[in-house]
């Protein structure tokens, strides 16, 4: 145990006597003067219901949150009365608004809670049957499959380890962390299970992306962290999902995509907006993202794995045979060149597109030949 | 950054010339023999779907997992094949009977088919016409406080032990996804409880603050378990019927009763964890038990506190009903604690003495 509290209540005087004090009727009532703000909270848009955005007033609110909340270090919830001075100190480490804050991020953590669905129920299993595949598909999807059970739980971890980190007043992100959470281990669960009833089950763990993974875990601040995996590394899983539901073999497994798609988005955009929020307030942080995308970028650069590009070039062309996989093969080189035009486009979106020049993507594309077709498309 | 990748792929020719391979249509396809155990699993109930112990199969399954995990640090899934050169993620929590529960699997499925969304499924409007008196009023806001202070640390609770649980253990960690979730929603739902109409926050308390910390700082995961799980949610799961019952309007009905399923999903787990980890290791509870003195010890402090039980006492009605509440609840959590196997813990609790003194009793 590291934490013990400051009475022994076994044989405490004080409690006896307040206890004794309240049976009589003595109430201390102190808790009825906190001297809180009331103010007039009411639902907006009786559609959406009472949602976060309706409570953004006085010093319930998100927008007057300054840079640096000074004082509250406890679970008090932003807007309680709170004694500074006689808190208990859950020592929270992120403690700048501009270490954790999104533009959007309520209204982010709003439609996560509308939008949960259940994998076990939501997609129809039973149909999988209705569908022939052949061999050669269902253990290129299997691969696939096995690859996004392995990188979602990612986004269950990296959550979880900051989000303990942060001070209580940022509560709209850090609830938006939690549905992050949920989000991330429905989608390793619905990957897991398509993998287990399509015949062949879960196939080989892949070095290179686990690599990946351990660099974006061991991110040395939540930001880095953050644009690392909300940016790069899943707005390339996004790219995917919408990939993966073009070629996926059976309509019960384009349900799926479809699902876990509309998550993926609103983790990206929050990764997005969490960028832009540190390019708007704290730009000096810059050359401190640059380096860490240097890195991002250059782990991502070797997860190009044979296993992972040729199931999804297999199930692209339907096939092992020369011309399938020659149809494939430009299928998914168009995949590929899209993820990095879509990861630009956002650091434009986010203010910072004078990443674009410095990454390690851009020489690369054009040792490829692509280079003019990313141009092209920014 | 931290970790630093070995090489600078971007000028690595040999990824390139792999690329370049790839894109001629020269395909490797090796990877399509190495194929692991098959599985065509279907949902035993067509009505519930396909659920985790559907696919809890062979060597799928977590039946067959040793008690301490030596072949798996990555993130690799359970039953994968495992290739040479797969990374350490540096996870701490490698013992099986340190977070298993058989009843896992199935709680993580009731969270996900239980959900529900503060902003849309509470009647709100029915707050507006709801005849409390102000006093009662207050002391629901100051409850609610309280409740958010709650759910904002076992939300952090279920984090810092969730990143650190070994990937072989993935329902686990999708439960504690799951508490995380349900713990930010008490957050959310009782914040929004407290605002809607003329509201206002209540004051924090110093003596939760102190609990929750305790329950934080629990130094191994058991032992946070036990302290969240089986006892704080106990109260929690309690104080959702208690405000059901006493509700005065269908939004408070409505809370009280979503409070209660849920906390209940914790309760379980945490019974359910504690019975298997003293199975597996019974030398533990004395570990377990000291840490509950400690934590009942805060536990205490926070119930009897005046943000805590003085509110009771205006929405329970009077003294004489929140000390009965206060004893009830009591003795759930110790018929619990004897469940899973604690023993009975009534004698040596200062929560017996807090009991003893709320009747007059001082000894």
């Amino acid at each position: 145990m590291s934490y013990y509290g400051s009475a022994d209540y076994r044989y405490n005087d004080d409690l006896a006597l307040r206890m004794r004090d309240i049976k009589k009727g003595n109430l201390d009532l102190g808790w009825m003067k906190s001297g809180t703000e009331s103010l007039k909270f009411a639902t907006e848009n009786k559609k959406r219901g009472l949602t976060y955005m309706d409570l953004n007033h006085g010093s319930y609110g998100y927008d007057d949150l300054p840079e640096l909340p000074r004082g509250p270090r406890g679970a008090a919830p932003r807007g309680a009365a709170f004694d500074a001075n006689n808190q208990a100190d859950l020592e929270p480490e992120l403690n700048r608004k501009t270490d954790v804050w999104a533009y959007k991020v309520a209204s982010f953590t709003e439609e996560a809670m509308s939008r949960q669905w259940d994998a076990t129920t939501d997609v129809p299993w039973n149909d999988l049957e209705k569908y022939p595949r052949t061999d050669e598909i269902e253990i290129a999807f299997a691969q696939l499959c096995t690859f996004f059970t392995e990188v979602e739980l990612i986004a269950t971890d990296l959550p979880a380890k900051w989000l303990w980190r942060m001070n209580n007043q940022f509560s709209e992100v850090k609830h938006f962390i939690a549905t992050q959470a949920m989000d991330e281990a429905r989608h390793a669960e619905v990957f897991r299970k398509r993998a287990l009833a399509g015949g062949v089950g879960l196939m080989e763990a892949l070095p290179q992306t686990e690599h990946s993974l351990k660099a974006i875990l061991d991110g040395d601040t939540y930001s880095e962290a953050s644009a690392f995996m909300h940016l790069l590394a899943e707005g390339n899983v996004l790219t995917m999902f919408r990939f993966s539901e073009f070629i996926s073999p059976t309509p019960v497994d384009k349900r799926i995509f479809q699902l876990v798609m509309q998550d993926e988005a609103r983790h990206v955009s929050y990764g997005m907006q969490h960028l832009k929020w540190i390019m708007d307030h704290a730009p000096e942080q810059k050359e401190q993202l640059h380096r860490a995308l240097d890195e991002g970028e250059n782990v991502t650069i070797n997860q190009f794995d044979a296993a992972l590009t040729e199931c999804m070039i297999v199930l692209a062309g339907k096939g092992t045979k020369p011309a399938q996989i020659a149809e494939g093969v430009k299928i998914v080189g168009n995949m590929q060149a899209k993820q990095i035009t879509e990861y630009f486009h956002r650091l434009e979106r986010a203010g910072f597109a004078e990443r674009i020049a410095r990454s390690k993507f851009t020489p690369m594309m054009a040792d490829l030949g692509i280079g003019q077709g990313v141009k092209a498309a920014l | 950054m931290s970790y630093i990748a070995p090489k600078d792929y971007a000028a690595d020719p040999e990824i390139v010339a792999k690329i370049l391979r790839t894109v001629s249509g020269q395909l490797e396809l090796d990877w399509m023999k190495r194929v692991g155990e098959p599985a065509a699993f279907r949902p035993s109930q067509p009505s519930r779907g396909l659920t985790l112990d559907d696919i809890n199969q062979g060597g799928y399954g977590p039946d067959k997992l040793p008690e301490v995990i030596r072949h798996n640090f990555s993130m690799a899934p359970r039953g994968a094949l495992l290739p040479p050169g797969l990374p350490s993620l540096g996870y701490r929590v490698n013992r099986k009977s340190d977070v298993w529960a058989d009843v896992a699997p199935q709680l993580f499925e009731e969270a996900k088919s239980r959900r529900w969304a503060p902003a849309r499924d509470v009647p709100w409007a029915a707050l507006d016409g709801s005849s409390h008196d102000a006093n009662r009023e207050l002391a629901l806001r100051q409850l609610a406080t309280s409740l958010i202070s709650i759910g904002l640390v076992s939300c952090d609770v279920a984090a810092s032990w969730e990143w650190r649980m070994n990937q072989e253990f993935h329902e686990i960690k999708y439960l504690l996804c799951a508490q995380m979730f349900d713990a930010a929603r008490i957050a959310e739902a009782f914040r929004k409880r407290a605002l809607f109409g003329e509201g206002s926050l209540g004051v924090d308390s110093r003596a939760l603050g102190e609990l929750l910390k305790s329950i934080f700082l629990s130094d191994t995961y058991p032992e946070a378990s036990a302290a969240m799980n089986l006892m704080l949610f106990s109260w929690v799961q309690a104080l959702g019927r208690h405000w059901a019952a006493t509700a005065s309007n269908a939004a408070d009905v409505y809370l009280g009763t979503q409070l209660a399923q849920d906390a209940t999903r914790f309760v379980t787990y945490g019974v359910d964890h504690v019975r298997s980890h003293l199975h597996s290791r019974p030398l533990q509870a004395e570990a377990l038990s000291d840490h509950l003195d400690m934590c009942e010890n805060a536990l205490v402090g926070a119930l009897g506190a005046p943000e805590m039980i003085e509110p009771l006492v205006f929405v329970s009605g009077g003294f004489e009903p929140a000390a009965a509440f206060y004893a009830r609840t009591a003795d759930e959590y110790f018929r619990r604690c004897d469940a899973a196997g604690l023993g009975d813990r009534r004698d040596a609790s200062v929560l017996s003495s807090f009991l003893r003194m709320l009747q007059g009793d001082s000894r």
